[in-house]
């Protein structure tokens, strides 16, 4: 009798426990159901299930800003009126920028794509489609670029040719929206230079290139072919915050960056050394010439800024304050340059906290003769400007900067007169 | 006697002409008038101011002549000074001056003035961000880099013998022979070291000299905005009352001139508040932060302090008081954001 009886208890608990497992498994069934469907309902109403809209504009978004407000939309007929004296070219930032057969290219900061301006017409088309993400700085000589990126503090260099049909190629692989990785990369071949590359000059011809780079307790000078072979050192030193310069007659300069108030030099290398060309100059800031022994120099001390020429008893000093990397000299006149000059001052370390974007300053244009010291007013902006990088096209007619308040470009004309 | 006295004087007389400490420098100690040369390293076609000094002379009362490469630059009664001027870059003048007593004393001296240039270029190994068009300056706990420059010496400048000074005292595991740069700690603390070279040739005659005035500074604390596309906003350093026009944002603190590689050093600590609250930083890095102004005023009250796991001297602040404005409430000047 005891024994009948557990048994059956023994199948009544085991019918119990089974039961309740099931019961439970069922809940925690409708449980997790019922959270799959509110999550669904949260995807669903943040449009997660949606698929991805098509782009339906031949162009991207990012194309459709910068021609927005520039003269013209690209591929559009032309305007009936000529771009203004003085022409903002893009809306968005540009890492940077150069003339080339009466054009002017230009690399988009950010993404690095190059566009090329008609600076007459306005008309603008993209020519590369290779992303470089967080573009930088960028150095134009003919059809040769040098795209610099940062990610973090970490810097890439991208030396490369843009192919002479690369605007139609690009154009074709946008319509098709569908590009590949090698479609980006024909747009602009090139190649990756060395990572620890500080600061990079790009020669006229587009051919060489003079960088300075890292060596861990100082820096060496590297001459080099655009796509970084056929290296050679052609100097060393223990500081590494240099500026170089690589000049259409072949010869190398390179200057201290600058300090206000701290002395800085400025030397041409050559036969493995160095020549000093300027000397001891606080807050310098240096911009030589090309086939010629001239060249401007500005110091910063004291909370004054003075514009320099070579020549004798340090040279000679102009009426007018500003720092030589505002300036550029005229291609055809050789005792002119053309350098933009801050209205006023708001810093008494003007070099240092411009670097550190703390001011911005607000340019007119002067016209400079190194010779006879004169200078004279060519352009006063109603648009508020701090002149950064100006380059000018070989006829002198036209000189393209980044306004330095906004990053974007700018194109002024210069009247015949000038 | 006199003998003795005259071999005594010698004795005393020459180790203070080779030790700048108690007499003006003298190019040479030859004879018993000491020369001084003002300055002492004259670049070329410069001027250059001599001096006589003598303790075995009057020359106050005495005849004095001066030669200069064979010519007679100055004589005189008295005439204790005399100029010079240097020729091209490397070329030397040598000056000899005689001089004779009342009592018929004489006394002579030699110098070679050498016309050299000497730079001595400077940087400190503190952190400044890439593309940083400025020089990286001095902080505690950085290091500064000098290197000197001599032209003018017929000797290549790994035989030359470079003598390093800080504050006046010679530090010897950065001298020698070859030793054309040097790396010292910089001043700790808003402090000003003094930092000079001399040069001088393997035989240890004196080419030139030079010294620079090296201030720390305080790290500074910049803070700029990053751009999803752009990356950090270099150009625009965010004052207090700077306005972004978006609804969040993220920023990045730059520690210009601080003794690190990176703002990403994993040594440094970034301590962020916004309007008195601790947030954490953004994934990419401590030295990021990403504010949403969502369902608030817009004004976000940033304070970082910056310190350092292992150096103690470093520590900055920064506040900055930020408007984040949705493109809702202002107008938009970031081209990106599609107006509404």
């Amino acid at each position: 009798m005891a024994l009948h009886i557990t048994k059956a208890t023994l199948r009544y608990t085991l019918l119990g426990v089974v039961s309740a497992v099931l019961l439970a498994l069922a809940w925690w069934y409708f449980f997790l159901q019922a959270k799959v469907s509110t999550l669904q309902n949260t995807s669903d109403v943040r449009g997660l299930s949606e698929s991805a809209p098509r782009f339906r504009a031949e162009t991207g978004s990012t194309y459709a800003n910068l021609v927005r407000g520039s003269a013209t939309e690209a591929g559009t007929s032309s305007p009936s009126e000529r771009v203004p004296q003085l022409w903002r070219v893009s809306r968005t930032p540009a890492a940077g920028m150069g003339f080339e057969s009466g054009k002017l290219l230009y690399a988009e900061r950010g993404t690095g794509y190059v566009y090329e301006v008609d600076v007459e017409s306005g008309k603008t088309i993209r020519l590369t489609n290779r992303l470089i993400a967080k573009a930088q700085e960028a150095l134009f000589s003919g059809r040769a670029v040098v795209i610099r990126a940062a990610e973090g503090d970490l810097v890439s260099t991208f030396a490369g040719i843009i192919p002479d049909n690369a605007a139609s190629s690009t154009a074709r692989s946008i319509s098709r929206l569908a590009t590949s990785s090698k479609e980006m990369s024909d747009s602009l071949p090139g190649v990756y230079l060395d990572e620890d590359i500080l600061s990079i000059a790009l020669s006229p011809s587009g051919r060489e290139l003079f960088y300075v780079r890292s060596t861990g307790n100082g820096s060496e000078g590297v001459r080099a072919s655009l796509n970084g072979s056929s290296r050679k050192v052609v100097f060393t030193s223990s500081v590494s915050a240099w500026r170089p310069f690589l000049l259409a007659d072949g010869r190398l300069f390179i200057a201290q960056n600058g300090a206000d108030d701290i002395a800085g030099f400025a030397y041409e290398v050559r036969g493995g050394g160095l020549s000093p060309v300027v000397r001891d100059v606080p807050g310098l800031s240096f911009l030589p010439r090309t086939r010629s022994d001239s060249y401007l120099f500005s110091e910063s001390a004291g909370g004054d800024v003075a514009l320099r020429a070579s020549g004798k008893e340090g040279g000679a000093r102009f009426p007018i304050k500003t720092v030589a990397e505002k300036c550029v000299f005229s291609p055809s006149e050789a005792s002119v340059a053309y350098c933009a000059v801050p209205t006023s001052y708001v810093s008494r370390q003007l070099l240092s906290d411009r670097y550190k974007g703390y001011v911005r300053t607000s340019d007119s244009w002067w016209k400079v003769d190194i010779e006879s010291g004169s200078v004279d007013l060519m352009y006063e902006s109603t648009v508020t400007l701090d002149v950064e990088n100006p380059v000018i096209d070989d006829g002198g007619r036209r000189i393209a900067f980044i306004n330095a308040r906004d990053g974007t470009l700018y194109v002024l004309r210069l009247i015949a007169s000038q | 006697m006199r003998g003795f006295s005259l071999a005594l004087l010698a004795a005393l007389l020459i180790p203070l002409a080779a030790d700048a400490q108690f007499i003006p420098r003298a190019r040479s100690s030859e004879g018993v008038i000491l020369v001084s040369v003002s300055p002492e390293s004259p670049g070329p076609d410069s001027p250059v101011a001599l001096t006589a000094a003598s303790s075995f002379i009057d020359l106050s009362r005495s005849d004095i002549t001066w030669v200069a490469d064979g010519r007679v630059i100055a004589r005189g009664l008295g005439a204790t000074a005399a100029q010079v001027r240097t020729g091209a870059l490397g070329s030397t003048v040598n000056v000899s001056v005689t001089a004779s007593s009342p009592s018929g004393e004489s006394a002579s001296g030699l110098a070679r003035i050498r016309a050299t240039q000497l730079d001595l270029l400077w940087e400190a190994d503190s952190y400044v961000p890439p593309f940083f068009r400025g020089r990286p300056l001095p902080s505690s706990g950085s290091r500064i880099r000098v290197q000197a420059l001599l032209r003018g010496t017929s000797e290549s400048p790994q035989n030359l013998r470079y003598i390093w000074k800080k504050n006046g005292a010679i530090v010897p595991g950065a001298s020698g022979q070859g030793r054309s740069s040097a790396v010292f700690p910089a001043p700790i603390v808003r402090g000003v070291d003094t930092i000079a070279v001399e040069v001088l040739t393997r035989s240890g005659a004196f080419e030139a000299s030079g010294q620079i005035a090296v201030r720390s500074q305080d790290p500074e604390l910049a803070l700029y905005e990053v751009h999803p596309v752009f990356g950090l906003e270099v150009r625009r350093g965010l004052a207090s009352g700077a306005t972004v026009s978006s609804e969040e944002a993220s920023f990045a603190a730059v520690p210009y001139f601080a003794p690190v590689a990176s703002r990403m050093e994993s040594g440094l600590r970034y301590s962020w508040s916004v309007n008195g609250r601790r947030v954490p930083a953004a994934e990419s890095g401590n030295s990021e932060i990403t504010i949403n102004a969502e369902n608030s005023s817009g004004l976000a009250d940033i304070s970082l302090l910056l310190t350092h796991a292992s150096n103690l001297l470093l520590s900055s602040r920064g506040e900055w008081t930020i408007s984040l404005r949705g493109s809702a409430s202002a107008e938009s000047e970031d081209p990106f954001r599609v107006p509404q």
